[in-house]
């Protein structure tokens, strides 16, 4: 099982937010409910939901207003963002796509129209979350790759390796320090037939 | 416009749309107001369409009651904003206050509900306050009927 997609709903009708919530909770989202522009913008900057449903209509912030600082937010601007509205007209769901929303969804809701929109956006929802995640393990990688990189001193001798300061570290000790490698210690055979002869000779 | 609406009258034309037609002006254009006194009492169904709520919740009647108990507690707030967008004369608010009790009434398919709020708001986005009071009284009387029935 995967975990819950996190999702606020805002709307400043109370019947709405029932009906949504009743619903997304059904499909295993947690539901979070705000009742106007301003909580809803607070929620989304400070929970980061993977999906958000917002009313067209709502007192201090609207849902265009929102979804514009939304694509605007660094850290938001992947979010699902489903408008709500009532208003059927064309221009209004084309200025409603241009504010930076997904999709929408007409009041009042259609049963099965809420659940195919809103798995769409479960889906899109949790292919950014991998791809953040794979970006992050990536950019981990790069940074342990880059660390290891470039000219190494080595003494050609003894093989240690000049470290910052002008000391001078085992080169076991420098790559543990500088990778995630890890050492176990072992002996290969043409040094262990070279011990051997050290002892035979009684050294 | 406001003036056409009284030529076309006074030529004698019984009613009046306005170009493009809207769905909640005709209905009320054709049918008359909804809710007129002296009325026959309207059927439960179109009052309140118990059925498609039910089916819209997924068969959850606990849900749909407590849907029922949140519509009818913000009722009286939401009919007050439209009485008070009427006193101060607020066009576009009595537009927002009309589209609020249109959107709630729709989730609950109280669809005549919906049909007046629908009408009224149509009227304040038209800035044609002249129509408006009797959609409003309508609205009350919807609302009264409403709350009768689920009360």
């Amino acid at each position: 099982m995967t975990a819950p997609l996190r999702v606020l709903v805002a709307d400043d009708d109370r019947t709405t937010t029932m009906i949504l919530a009743a619903a997304l909770q059904r499909w295993n989202c947690e539901v979070t409910v705000a009742a106007d522009g301003a909580a809803a913008w607070e929620f989304l900057t400070t929970r980061r939901p993977g999906m958000a449903i917002l009313d067209w209509m709502m007192p201090s912030v609207d849902g265009p207003t929102l979804c514009r600082q939304i694509r605007e937010h660094e850290d938001l601007a992947g979010m699902y963002v489903l408008l709500l509205t009532s208003r059927g007209s064309r221009a209004d769901l084309v200025a409603g796509l241009d504010a930076g929303a997904d999709d929408y969804l007409t009041k009042p809701v259609d049963r099965e129209e809420l659940r195919a929109r809103v798995h769409v956006g479960m889906r899109v929802a949790t292919l950014q979350t991998r791809l953040q995640e794979r970006v992050g393990e990536l950019q981990a990688a790069l940074e342990q790759v880059t660390r290891l990189e470039g000219l190494l001193p080595i003494c050609s001798y003894c093989k240690n390796i000049r470290s910052e300061g002008d000391t001078w570290q085992q080169m076991e000790q420098y790559i543990a320090e500088h990778s995630d490698a890890e050492f176990s210690h072992s002996i290969c055979p043409t040094c262990y037939e070279r011990v051997k002869l050290d002892f035979e000779s009684g050294g | 416009m406001q003036g056409d609406r009284e030529r076309c009258l006074e030529a004698g034309m019984d009613g009046y749309l306005s170009k493009p037609i809207d769905r909640f002006e005709l209905y009320v254009a054709v049918e008359g107001t909804p809710g007129k006194a002296g009325e026959m009492a309207p059927a439960e169904s179109e009052l309140f369409d118990r059925a498609a709520l039910l089916d819209r919740l997924d068969g959850d009647t606990n849900l749909l009651e407590q849907i029922l108990a949140v519509f009818l507690a913000d009722c009286p707030a939401r009919l007050a904003a439209v009485d008070a967008a009427m006193t101060t004369r607020h066009a576009a608010g009595l537009a927002d206050a009309a589209h609020a009790l249109k959107g709630a009434a729709l989730n609950l398919s109280a669809n005549r509900l919906a049909d007046v709020a629908g009408a009224l708001e149509s009227a304040g986005h038209r800035g044609d306050l002249d129509a408006a009071p009797a959609l409003v009284a309508s609205l009350h009387r919807e609302v009264t009927l409403l709350m009768e029935l689920l009360a």
